[in-house]
């Protein structure tokens, strides 16, 4: 007896498990149902809540801050800069970050980012890139690939492409970040912006990461 | 630049084919399992389809026997003894017993059947819901006795944003049991292996707390600061349920169940004792979870 129930378990489990390989019934796009990208060493599936009836309750349900500052933001940026949304922002990640060609940016500030923030994001505060001179801008220049030809010029040809976002359309810190990047001579094709922002990726219920550090 | 191309499409493969979990469990099956799989299915036919004739029998049987029910049972009792004691001419009684006794097993049938029935859902309905209904009259009681009227007035003013939580709190409870995942959120600890990406994070961070040091930000900044702050303070209501603890709820509101220390902290009644929970308590529970 105990064999049978065995095997109607196992069973069972065996066919819901061949099941539960088609069970993503949130995809992202038609053909990308979820898709995996690296942040801080970790391996972290990116997908989208797979219950359809599920409201966001909590986090970023707020409609009403202050304008200004916190005011909706037009669809462009800056000159050449592009506006991208969550589909574009996917395949970045598919194609330019997991090559190691382009980063997604948190311009949001530090405590933001490790509060929770889009998988593969790292993080550069937008008061650090203001508040930079050239020799900082140079430093963090060059930890997005850029390079210092012979003659100590700054050579973008390898820089990497960036995909910036902060809190959504109500949110001035990519503004902010973009804005002082090109400052600095950041090629402006090289930058997207994700206006959308976090808000944005929230309320499509798609997967986020909460850093957590262990203190020692 | 955002172009699908046959590299992003190899490049998506090569992602998915990473996680054996997820994806192979398909390509990985041998034609032993693939048999297997196929006898289970089969058993697993068979079995609905007796249970389907088993119901439609049941059925059946339900249907004959509602139908003669008033006659057989307002007869036969009274009828019964006396014909039982009494040897009378065979044919026509015999016939007519024998057809009682198909009546009698028929209206047995369904006796039993509600008798188990009726256990059952006592067995379910009853046990939980006695305990239930005590508890929270208990709690309701206990807790008109601390209200106070000051804490009513403010109680009052939060009702319906209360409600409103409580509400969606309970939807999220109720659905919880189907393994979704609803809150979608990865708990990453610090770098374990240095791959590019995270060794360039590093890289910015130390970048980014040698700026912090030297000066404020201005008033946006510190407006976008407080923000978090405001967050980090803001809570919502929950209303406990059956079979919870701190660290489940703590599990649920913020993926990890070492976190309820968080939960504690905002409900300083519990400190004395965490473990005292009660079915129908309303805890404090902050949107964010403290570093």
């Amino acid at each position: 007896m105990s064999i049978v129930k065995r095997t109607i378990l196992t069973g069972t489990l065996l066919i819901g498990s061949l099941f539960a390989k088609e069970s993503v019934v949130v995809k992202i796009t038609p053909d990308i149902p979820y898709l995996y990208v690296n942040h801080m060493g970790q391996k972290v599936k990116v997908a989208r809540i797979q219950d359809t009836t599920h409201r966001l309750t909590d986090d970023y349900t707020k409609t009403s801050r202050e304008c200004p500052p916190f005011c909706i933001h037009p669809t462009s940026v800056a000159k050449d800069v592009r506006t991208i949304a969550e589909v574009e922002m996917v395949r970045f990640m598919k194609e330019k970050v997991s090559a190691g060609k382009g980063l997604v940016i948190d311009a949001r500030l530090k405590s933001w980012y490790e509060l929770e923030t889009i998988p593969s994001a790292v993080n550069i505060p937008y008061p650090v890139m203001e508040k930079a001179d050239r020799e900082r801008a140079k430093k963090l220049f060059t930890f997005l690939g850029m390079e210092i030809d012979k003659s100590g010029q700054w050579d973008f040809s390898h820089a990497k492409e960036l995909a910036v976002f902060c809190n959504g359309v109500w949110c001035d810190q990519s503004h902010r970040l973009i804005g002082s990047m090109l400052k600095f001579g950041y090629p402006a094709e090289k930058i997207y912006y994700y206006r959308s922002g976090f808000q944005g990726w929230k309320l499509l219920g798609l997967t986020t990461v909460v850093q957590k550090e262990i203190k020692k | 630049m955002f172009q699908k191309g046959q590299n992003i499409e190899e490049e998506f493969m090569h992602y998915n084919s990473d996680d054996t979990m997820q994806t192979h469990s398909g390509k990985g099956i041998s034609l032993g399992t693939i048999i297997q799989i196929l006898l289970i299915l089969l058993l697993l036919v068979i079995l609905a389809g007796a249970v389907m004739f088993g119901y439609n029998y049941l059925q059946k049987g339900n249907i004959q026997v509602t139908a003669q029910q008033p006659l057989p049972v307002s007869a036969s009792q009274p009828v019964a003894p006396s014909v039982a004691p009494a040897p009378q001419s065979a044919d026509p009684v015999a016939t007519a017993s024998q057809k009682q006794q198909k009546l009698y097993t028929q209206e047995e049938m369904q006796m039993m059947m509600q008798m188990m029935m009726e256990q059952m859902l006592k067995k379910r309905a009853s046990e939980p819901k006695q305990k239930k209904a005590e508890k929270e009259s208990a709690n309701l009681v206990s807790a008109l006795e601390e209200v106070q009227p000051d804490q009513i007035e403010e109680v009052g003013e939060n009702l319906d944003a209360d409600i409103e939580n409580v509400q969606s709190t309970k939807a999220i409870k109720a659905k919880k049991d189907d393994g979704i995942d609803r809150y979608n959120k990865i708990v990453v600890s610090q770098p374990k292996s240095d791959d590019a990406l995270s060794t360039l994070s590093k890289g910015l961070s130390a970048l980014i707390e040698e700026s912090e040091k030297e000066e404020k930000g201005d008033a946006y900044t510190s407006s976008i600061s407080k923000e978090v702050d405001v967050r980090k303070g803001e809570m919502r209501v929950i209303v406990v349920q059956k079979g919870d603890t701190l660290s489940k709820i703590a599990k649920r509101a913020y993926g990890s169940a070492m976190a309820f220390d968080r939960i504690l902290k905002a409900n300083p009644e519990l400190i004395k004792n965490p473990n005292l929970i009660r079915i129908g308590q309303r805890l404090r529970v902050p949107l964010v979870e403290e570093k």
